[in-house]
């Protein structure tokens, strides 16, 4: 299939995934960023510290933290790579890598919610990758075909 | 202006079109500003409420005491006046959105209000003006007349806003329903029900106008900034002179759809009928004015 051929809603879901991309790196960035740091903070050295730790301990402990990094890193891979994969309309690339990201999300949001963690803001963390599900394999399934 | 209409090609043309607007890149772009802006306005009001419900045990009170007091700080004097002046209604009307209905879900159908007619413009905008530009409509034009494309594209560009719109307020309505289960099932089925309705009957005379401005354009983005522009600029226009001038010019407001919104939420039913009367006549006079003008344009 020629490059012109591709549908303007495959060249707008590349560049969502292009964005997404880099706010999960940011995500993965932060998260390491943030076990570094507490790592580093002496107990009961601060008042702020010791705030941190516990917060930290209330949200799950550094296991989590450390997760969550590494969640967002491998989706953000995904997510480069399919959005590579819709613009040159690829089969594996695009389709399959593409559901795999769309999955691996839900899953992750699926996890944390089932760890009692279920919030509003999760109904709208799950609106991009269910809606990649839907559209990659019911309205792009002829398209991704290279 | 309704030569050769034919209502068996305007239902090939919308379902058509409604399919067409999911696959091109404005369409898709629509349906997630649409969802992620919703809920995202949800979560501003959801998002305290729940803390509230969450952090009472800690504080030694029950969440049936949380609840209360919720629904005791929703009617309180404040937030009363913040609605009031939010909405320019008055107060018995503001009293019965946050007392007799779910105070909860009223504030975030009164923000969505708001929000929606924007919304609707990126869902609208192209009705025909890339095809336009393109030249394409020409290839359509062996096949039906002018009237069945451009009625076809507006019921199924209002089909494809409703489908994100009905995503959006049931998601809205379960997780309020089942998960913070403030209000019983009834008054959230109910307020969801009439906010639904009161969503779709605004957006039908924005659809309308979008698919007027479309109809004057040939590139799909000057159609999508004239679109804005014809929704956004009467009304910052009308608010400006209302604030600088000594006469009370909200009334202006009434001469579009924006000012007769809140009404459509109203808890006088003559009222709430009066302002669907008022958007379908809007509806109808932009949807005239779009097809008179696609019927003598060059395409």
């Amino acid at each position: 299939m020629s490059e012109a051929k591709r549908p303007g809603g495959l060249t707008a879901l590349a560049v969502i995934n292009f964005i997404f991309c880099a706010f999960e790196l940011l995500s993965a960035l932060g998260a390491v960023f943030l076990a570094v740091f507490i790592d580093k903070v002496d107990e009961g050295s601060t008042e702020d510290g010791n705030n941190m730790r516990q917060a930290i301990e209330d949200a799950g402990g550094m296991e989590w933290i450390w997760a969550s990094a590494a969640a967002s890193s491998i989706l953000a891979v995904l997510l480069l790579m399919a959005g590579i994969g819709y613009l040159q309309q690829k089969r594996f690339l695009g389709r399959t890598v593409g559901t795999a990201y769309a999955l691996l999300a839900l899953a992750f949001y699926f996890t944390y919610a089932g760890f009692g963690r279920f919030d509003f803001s999760l109904l709208i963390d799950i609106v991009y990758p269910a809606l990649t599900l839907l559209m990659l394999n019911l309205m792009f399934k002829d398209d991704l075909v290279n | 202006m309704l030569d050769g209409f034919n209502p068996r090609h305007v239902r090939i043309v919308g379902s058509y079109w409604m399919r067409f607007s999911l696959r091109t890149g404005g369409g898709l772009v629509a349906v997630l500003l649409a969802l992620v802006t919703g809920l995202t306005v949800a979560q501003v009001f959801i998002t305290p409420v729940e803390n509230v419900i969450a952090g009472a045990p800690e504080l030694g009170h029950t969440e049936d005491e949380a609840i209360d007091e919720i629904g005791r700080i929703a009617q309180s004097e404040q937030i009363v006046n913040m609605v009031e002046w939010l909405t320019g209604q008055d107060q018995s009307e503001v009293e019965y959105l946050l007392g007799e209905q779910p105070a909860l879900l009223s504030v975030i159908w009164l923000l969505l209000l708001v929000c929606f007619p924007f919304l609707t413009a990126l869902s609208s905008f192209n009705q025909t003006a890339g095809d336009i530009g393109s030249r394409g409509l020409r290839y359509l034009l062996l096949r039906t007349e002018r009237a069945n494309i451009y009625v076809g594209r507006a019921i199924g560009s209002t089909l494809f806003s409703l489908g994100s719109l009905l995503l959006l307020i049931v998601m809205v309505a379960l997780y309020v329903g089942l998960k913070l289960r403030l209000y019983s099932f009834g008054d959230v089925l109910g307020s969801s029900v009439t906010a639904c309705l009161a969503l779709v009957l605004l957006s039908l005379p924005y659809i309308a106008l979008c698919g007027w401005v479309s109809a004057m354009f040939d590139s799909a983005f000057a159609a999508l900034a004239m679109c804005l522009v014809a929704i956004g600029v009467p009304i910052v226009f009308i608010k400006i002179a209302d604030g600088v001038s000594d006469m009370d010019l909200a009334w202006m407001e009434r001469l579009t759809p924006w000012g007769w919104k809140y009404e459509l939420l109203s808890g006088d039913i003559g009222i709430r009928l009066l302002a669907c009367a008022v958007m379908l006549g809007f509806t109808a006079l932009f949807g005239a004015l779009g097809l008179m003008h696609f019927h003598r344009r060059d395409l």
